[in-house]
């Protein structure tokens, strides 16, 4: 028997599904509505052998994407799964996930149940499963291979990297030279030279030559992995070449 | 979040942000039509400086005993315009700009600026600077440009009153108040006045330019703020009338079919599966409407009808070769392609599918794979879709290999060519 995660603002569907993903385990199923619950939730049981989580929770400013990484980051042995409609709107969010985290497999919400339960017990059994074939056509033959976890570490080299970022995700409304620095106290200057330093990480990402508006959405999609780096990085710029050969 | 707030900018760090201009600050993006307007006004400007110094230059050749020193300025002061116009004049026609550092713009503009500054009290002394206010102009389009990018707001009458308060403007008087208690020839006086009134007039004209341009892009932004308030209220009702027309009336329809016997409640599964399948082409073509569809999303309409059909999907597009961005028309004709080769593997009773897509600069092709028994129909049988768009594509257009199984058909289209005739545009839309 399995302990399984569903986290899903869909409760209704959900419930349902958690009774079925019961009904044919047996299997014990807890459905959680909010991606805010998520943390309580795995701080408080033990860890989940597979978390299927939905992408879009657009009465919260966070998206599946924190889901499933808090739950990789709390319990990294807890098998991951999205299970959504895949439409265009969350296509950018479950690319970023299939890149960034170790997908298990893609469940498609308007798959035949049959194809649901089948995919949820290939994962269970062998750890992975084929993208609903249905959502293919939004990600990659297989998950990026420059994109990890680790490179966000990158694009927080010292404390004013950590100030800007810190800035651009608090900034309501799009972010300007002025605001940011009367935000952070830095010279504009100082971020002007910040943001030229963290260009080249950012086209690692996509994002050629990105402006502060580019950068901020980059902030407000990567927030969950970008956070534990402005927490905490060091306190002076090191000296001399900072990019290290990869 | 911290309590402590940091303090606003300083004057001086404004000021050297405005000596670095909109090159430094800008995002780099494509600009927007009140910064291209701006820019327009700056180009327009520097040209008109260009053209009043190069009129007076041969009068003031022969009036001067050294001609060689106001020509040597015109020239110097031509390149340092031109050099300072190329910037705008990128923006004006709406180039994507390289961005520059703050501090290598700042002294590189420092520099032209006072090789303009010098070079027009060399080449129009006395009364002819006053010829130059256009420079103003220039000047403040630029400095509005520069606000913009850092988005610090206008200040209108505070600016310039502060201008005038300015340590400039007291260098200025008290370089006034000396020529006039010294035994300065009275010529002299009156050229300095003449300069002083000049830069006066620029001063005034940059300001008023910025005031202008300000005003005129709050104005904008108003409208486009109006356009998208109505755009949102329309597409409220819109959704509400897709609702009711759509969803609302679907449904009341399954469900009186349901109530009146008409449809046998074992039924009712694949009833709401095909209006699933219904609701999604209408969302499809919503998404094909909004003018920016990828292959990825018009294709999944047709993956998800062979899944409610019970077909087995062997092999399917990733996203490698479905991100192609459609125009509409390129859209429609696409899903139809795909519906077309899609209802036909369907209806053939195919049990197994692979959806294949290829495409290069010009052509996109579409592959069905089925185990439906072969293609029964070659040539195509007439009046039929699959027959309607071989026609409308031309016969190079399609492809049909047996399999061990079934039947291997691809169809091809033309890509990213704009329609030719506003026929076509009719048709297609």
């Amino acid at each position: 028997m399995a302990r399984i995660l569903i986290v899903d603002d869909a409760v209704a569907l959900a419930e349902l599904f958690a009774n079925e993903l019961t009904r044919h385990g047996p299997h014990q199923v807890t459905v959680i509505d909010s991606v805010a619950d998520v943390a309580p939730s795995l701080a408080n049981s033990p860890p989940f052998d597979l978390a299927l989580v939905d992408l879009s929770f657009p009465a919260e400013t966070a998206s599946g994407v924190d889901a499933l990484a808090t739950v990789h980051l709390t319990h990294p042995r807890t098998l991951l799964a999205i299970i959504t409609q895949g439409d265009r709107w969350v296509a950018e969010p479950m690319r970023l996930a299939w890149d960034l985290l170790p997908i298990a497999t893609v469940v498609s919400k308007s798959a035949p149940l049959d194809a649901q339960l089948g995919a949820i017990a290939n994962v269970l059994s062998t750890g992975s499963a084929p993208p609903d074939p249905a959502l293919q056509p939004l990600l990659p033959r297989g998950p990026s291979g420059w994109r990890s976890i680790d490179e966000f570490s990158r694009l927080v080299h010292h404390r004013g990297h950590a100030k800007l970022w810190r800035a651009l995700l608090d900034l309501v409304g799009e972010a300007t030279y002025r605001e940011i620095a009367t935000e952070t106290g830095l010279k504009l200057n100082t971020i002007k030279n910040y943001r030229a330093q963290l260009l080249p990480e950012l086209a690692q990402h996509g994002l050629p030559d990105a402006s502060l508006r580019e950068m901020q959405d980059f902030a407000h999609r990567s927030r969950v992995f970008l956070e534990p780096h402005i927490s905490g990085p060091p306190d002076e710029p090191p000296t001399g070449r900072r990019r290290q050969a990869r | 979040m911290s309590t402590h707030r940091p303090p606003p900018l300083s004057r001086s760090e404004v000021w050297v942000a405005h000596l670095a201009g909109e090159g430094a600050w800008g995002t780099g993006e494509h600009p927007e039509a009140a910064a291209r307007l701006a820019a327009q006004v700056q180009v327009a400007g520097l040209i008109v400086v260009l053209s009043v110094m190069w009129t007076l230059v041969p009068e003031r050749l022969a009036s001067s005993a050294e001609p060689w020193i106001p020509i040597t300025a015109a020239v110097t002061t031509t390149a340092a315009l031109l050099g300072v116009l190329v910037r705008p004049l990128l923006l004006a026609l709406g180039r994507r700009r390289p961005l520059s550092r703050p501090t290598t713009a700042a002294l590189v503009r420092l520099v032209a600026s006072t090789t303009i500054y010098l070079g027009i009290v060399v080449v129009l002394p006395g009364w002819r600077a006053v010829a130059v206010w256009p420079l103003g102009v220039a000047g403040g389009a630029d400095a509005i440009l520069t606000r913009w990018a850092l988005g610090l707001p206008f200040e209108g009458p505070h600016w310039w009153s502060t201008l005038f308060r300015s340590p400039v403007m007291a260098g200025v008087a008290a370089g006034l108040a000396i020529v006039v208690v010294t035994d300065v020839p009275a010529q002299d006086t009156v050229a300095v006045l003449m300069l002083l009134m000049a830069l006066g007039l620029a001063l005034f004209a940059a300001w008023g330019t910025m005031w202008l341009l300000d005003a005129s892009r709050r104005r904008v932004d108003e409208r486009v703020e109006d356009a998208v308030r109505r755009a949102r209220h329309e597409e409220h009702r819109r959704r509400a009338h897709w609702l009711h027309d759509d969803v609302c009336a679907e449904l009341q329809l399954t469900s009186l079919r349901l109530r009146t016997g008409r449809l046998a409640p074992s039924h009712v599964a694949s009833e709401l599966a095909d209006l699933d399948h219904r609701l999604r082409v209408r969302q499809t073509d919503e998404l094909i409407a909004s003018g920016d569809a990828r292959l990825a999303e018009l294709v999944q309409p047709a993956l998800r009808r062979l899944q409610a059909a019970g077909v087995r999907l062997l092999d399917v597009p990733s996203l490698d070769d479905a991100h192609l961005h459609l125009q509409p028309h390129e859209a429609r004709l696409f899903t139809r392609l795909v519906g077309v080769l899609v209802s036909n593997a369907v209806n053939a009773g195919a049990s197994a599918v692979s959806l294949l897509l290829q495409h290069d600069d010009e052509v996109i092709g579409v592959t069905v794979i089925d185990d439906a028994g072969g293609f029964p129909d070659v040539p195509l049988p007439p009046g039929r879709g699959l027959e309607r768009l071989v026609n409308e594509l031309g016969p190079g257009s399609i492809t049909i290999e047996p399999t061990a199984q079934g039947s291997k058909v691809t169809l091809r289209m033309p890509y990213g060519h704009e329609l030719s005739t506003p026929r076509d545009r009719t048709q297609v839309n």
